[in-house]
């Protein structure tokens, strides 16, 4: 019987497929995942449902490390009991997963910009099957709907099911938890369509306005101000904390997106009674409604007009780069050290960066994210025209070099066209240390000019040309020993490896990272704001931080196999490892 | 000479090249040919370094490659079967970075690029993005990449796929010219016609083994046919081409009711 049930289930499942819109629907539907950011063409190897499993994982941790922070019985024991106010500590928590939510759904959105609309592949493959332009557009947008509910359900499921449970268990009877669990989501939801909504809006307005050409050109630097805009969203739910539980909310915090969808589920819910609530959940709803009118409009109408114009466009930037750009370019060659084939491979690599537009947008949020850090950092600095920059103001560079290097190593790891790199294989004498050497030039040669253009010149502006010379060297020698140490065991040529996305351990790196950022901004920050007091001082700190570069150099080299090779596969370790003691 | 010594490739256990040797003298065009899956692009891969056999040697004039691979990176040309590029490069660019490393003085490279490019009628696009370049375009690029360093081993995997009439005829007047100064010339290709053309000899591989290895004249003369076309179908066993034409015919005419209806 079961059997029979399960049968006939499959047979509707398969027969509702094979009918023209639904099979449409699905193929886009998968065809958001087929890329080269997220799976496809083997440079990497991640499943949908392996996509889907790393962005449900905060959601689902976020709210446990709250546990402590809402306990009932914590606060008996420390005597917190009577004064607590969960539903107003809460409002901060809450916050920061709509701004979790917003964030993760706009970046994944900005990425997968290209695919809102059919591309040159559907194209080729639909355009000679008898569909109505109507019948894909439908499926399309069936497609987008059924992407944006596995998103908002994957993303939100988790945290709006276990946040509420935490925090009201022992504050709340159930019916608070059921009321405050249903606001959640439908803020949360809202939140999150308002975000893919605003995006489609706005690839829809430049696909009706600009050509084909130009709108390739303009998506790459909007995306990049939209990744930098979302990561600086995100930040501020670190920022506003302490305002939003005040229940003073400042004209500046009330302008801020997620705060109106907070108070769209306050505002239903009834805890707390801020009289701020019932005027931002009327923006929240007015601005969903506005953003999906718009959303509607502008996909609709440039729709035919993409579609039409697939084959008369290109798939990279446009077609012709200038003469100029290329004797820049030479320029740039002749500029930089080494022997002819490292610098060769160096200008690929920083073209790559420039031209590819996955690569640059990962470059441009990671260095957008610096920006606001420091820049935060600065805000917080008290300002005066000491002889010294204190710390915070000294850390700018630091916190921008950091992430410029790590935003390097990682995007090093990307491959960009995977099946051209047969050339590198096939031509040259490229020895293992060539891959490292060349990632380290691109490394210095980008860090270069954001020291000598932008950092002397501020510095010397504020304090004194002396303080921004010894600042500006003190940074360069810790930008060559974090590119060394991020280089480590590096083994390929930029962008011509294939990536093995599930290789590293993604929380082990997390934490290192954050470690060496704090070793490597704040702490040397701190120890630069010591030393730039005394010549002696930095003279003796300048000494040992060379000292040690020299000593891991040294060490490296030393580990270094006599046979290593450079690498063009990265391959996944497997999931058992066999001694190899026979 | 390059030279294929007992060379033996398997993927997992299924064999992809079985024994398989040959030798190519300078002066020579070897024409490498074979039905899909017959082990053309393994043998390939192992001649141009890309891949170490499992058993066997490439030699080029008596020398393992293996022994100094730099060194006989150096001296080889490959055109790949597919054209590969950096789509965001430039021609010229490309060019410019595989000279580079095929180790070539920067004045020098540019006067080739240039001579080059102007030959092979791009000299206008030289500036342009290779995603506008058409498959043909694509193709003139990875042939000038591979002749940039005037290289005495030349692979050309099908290298007339995608060229134009003008193109695919300089291309077979080239091969002639390279073959006459003297280079070591392998031509893997299916268009059997053009093979004939212009290959001295012919290696024929059938399910990763050698199934003839002989001038074309010997080879249409061992089982009295006129062409090699008719040679190679003898050769790969290849099956009735009429009959199965026939059969696709009747396979596109069934219809099911449903689709019946919808018409």
């Amino acid at each position: 019987m079961t059997r029979k049930l399960l049968r006939r289930a499959d047979y509707a499942r398969t027969s509702f497929f094979l009918r023209p819109l639904p099979c449409l629907a699905a193929h886009f539907f998968t065809r958001f995942f087929d890329s080269e950011l997220v799976s496809g063409d083997g440079d990497n190897s991640l499943s949908i449902g392996g996509v889907f499993a790393i962005f449900a994982v905060p959601g689902l941790l976020a709210p446990l490390l709250l546990f402590a922070k809402y306990s009932s019985f914590g606060a008996w024991l420390t005597g917190q009991w009577r004064r607590m106010n969960v539903w107003q500590m809460s409002l901060a928590d809450q916050y920061l997963l709509i701004t979790w939510a917003m964030t993760v759904t706009g970046i994944a959105t900005v990425i997968k910009w290209d695919s809102l609309f059919p591309d040159r592949r559907d194209f080729a493959a639909l355009a000679p099957l008898p569909l109505s332009l109507a019948r894909i557009f439908y499926a399309k947008v069936f497609g987008l709907a059924a992407l944006l509910l596995f998103f908002i359900i994957d993303v939100n499921g988790p945290s709006s099911v276990v946040f509420p449970m935490i925090f009201i268990a022992g504050w709340g009877n159930f019916t608070d938890y059921v009321r405050f669990t249903a606001t959640h989501v439908l803020a949360i939801a809202a939140a999150s369509a308002f975000t893919f909504l605003f995006f489609i809006a706005i690839a829809g307005v430049f696909q009706a306005v600009l050509p084909p050409r130009w709108f390739v050109r303009a998506s790459r630097y909007v995306r990049t101000v939209a990744v930098v805009s979302l990561l600086s969203l995100f930040l501020t739910a670190f920022a506003v904390s302490d305002v939003l539980v005040r229940g003073h909310w400042p004209r500046l915090v009330r302008m801020l997106p997620p705060v109106w969808f907070v108070a769209l589920s306050r505002a239903l819910f009834g805890r707390p009674t801020f009289p701020v609530f019932p005027e931002l959940a009327r923006l929240a709803t007015w601005s969903l409604l506005i953003v999906f009118v718009a959303a509607a409009v502008a996909y609709a109408l440039s729709y035919r007009r993409y579609f039409m114009k697939i084959p008369e466009s290109i798939d990279a930037p446009a077609g012709e780069y200038s003469r100029v750009a290329a004797a820049l370019w030479r320029v740039i060659e002749r500029l930089l050290p080494g022997r002819p084939a490292e610098r060769a491979c160096a200008i690929f690599a920083m073209k790559t960066i420039v031209r590819s537009e996955k690569h640059w947008l990962i470059l441009g949020g990671s260095l957008g994210l610096a920006v606001t850090i420091a820049s935060e950092s600065i805000a917080g600095a008290p300002l005066s025209r000491a002889s010294v920059p204190p710390a915070p103001v000294l850390a700018f560079p630091l916190v921008v070099i950091f992430f410029l290097i790590s935003g390097l190593r990682f995007v090093f790891a990307m491959p960009s066209e995977l099946r051209a790199n047969w050339i590198f294989r096939t031509c040259g004498d490229l020895q293992a240390d060539t891959g490292p050497r060349i990632a380290r030039l691109v490394m210095l040669a980008l860090i270069a000019p954001f020291l000598i253009l932008i950092c002397v010149p501020v510095y010397a502006a504020a304090f004194g040309l002396a303080m921004a010379a010894a600042h500006t060297m003190f940074a360069a020698l810790l930008s060559l020993v974090l590119a060394d140490v991020a280089l480590a065991g590096y083994r390929s040529i930029p962008f011509t490896c294939s990536w093995a996305p599930g290789k590293g351990n993604p929380a082990f790196s997390i934490g290192l990272y954050t470690l060496a950022f704090f070793l490597f901004a704040s702490l040397m920050s701190a120890i630069e704001h010591w030393i730039l007091a005394s010549v002696v001082r930095y003279a003796v700190m300048a000494g040992v931080i060379v000292a040690a570069w020299l000593w891991w150099k040294h060490e490296a080299a030393n580990g270094e196999e006599p046979d290593a090779v450079l690498l063009y596969e990265d391959r996944r370790e497997p999931a058992v490892q066999t001694l190899n003691l026979s | 000479m390059l030279e294929a010594r007992h060379l033996i490739k398997s993927y997992s256990g299924i064999p992809a090249v079985a024994d398989v040797s040959f030798q190519v003298r300078r002066g020579e065009v070897l024409g490498y040919l074979g039905p899909n899956g017959s082990g053309k692009s393994t043998t390939v891969k192992m001649l141009t370094g890309l891949m170490e056999p499992d058993r066997g040697h490439v030699c080029l004039d008596g020398e393992d490659i293996h022994a100094d691979l730099p060194g006989y990176k150096r001296r080889l040309g490959y055109v790949p079967e597919e054209p590969n590029l950096y789509p965001y490069l430039s021609g010229a660019e490309y060019l410019t970075l595989v000279g580079t490393l095929r180790g070539i003085g920067a004045r020098t490279l540019r006067a080739k690029i240039d001579r080059l490019m102007r030959l092979f009628s791009l000299y206008k696009e030289r500036y342009a993005a290779m995603s506008s370049y058409s498959k043909g375009m694509r193709q003139r690029v990875l042939i000038m990449a591979a002749l940039l360093h005037d290289p005495d081993v030349l692979i050309f995997d099908e290298p007339l796929s995608g060229l134009d009439v003008t193109s695919a005829a300089i291309f077979r007047n080239l091969l002639s010219e390279l073959a006459l100064r003297g280079k070591v010339i392998l031509y893997c290709s299916h268009v059997l016609e053009v093979v004939e053309k212009v290959c001295s000899h012919v290696l024929v591989l059938n399910r990763g083994r050698c199934v003839a290895h002989d001038s074309i004249e010997h080879i249409r003369a061992r089982a009295d046919y006129l062409s090699l076309e008719q040679s190679f179908a003898t050769l790969v066993n290849e099956p009735d081409t009429q009959a199965i034409a026939a059969e696709i015919v009747d396979c596109m005419k069934s219809h099911d009711t449903q689709t019946a209806a919808a018409r």
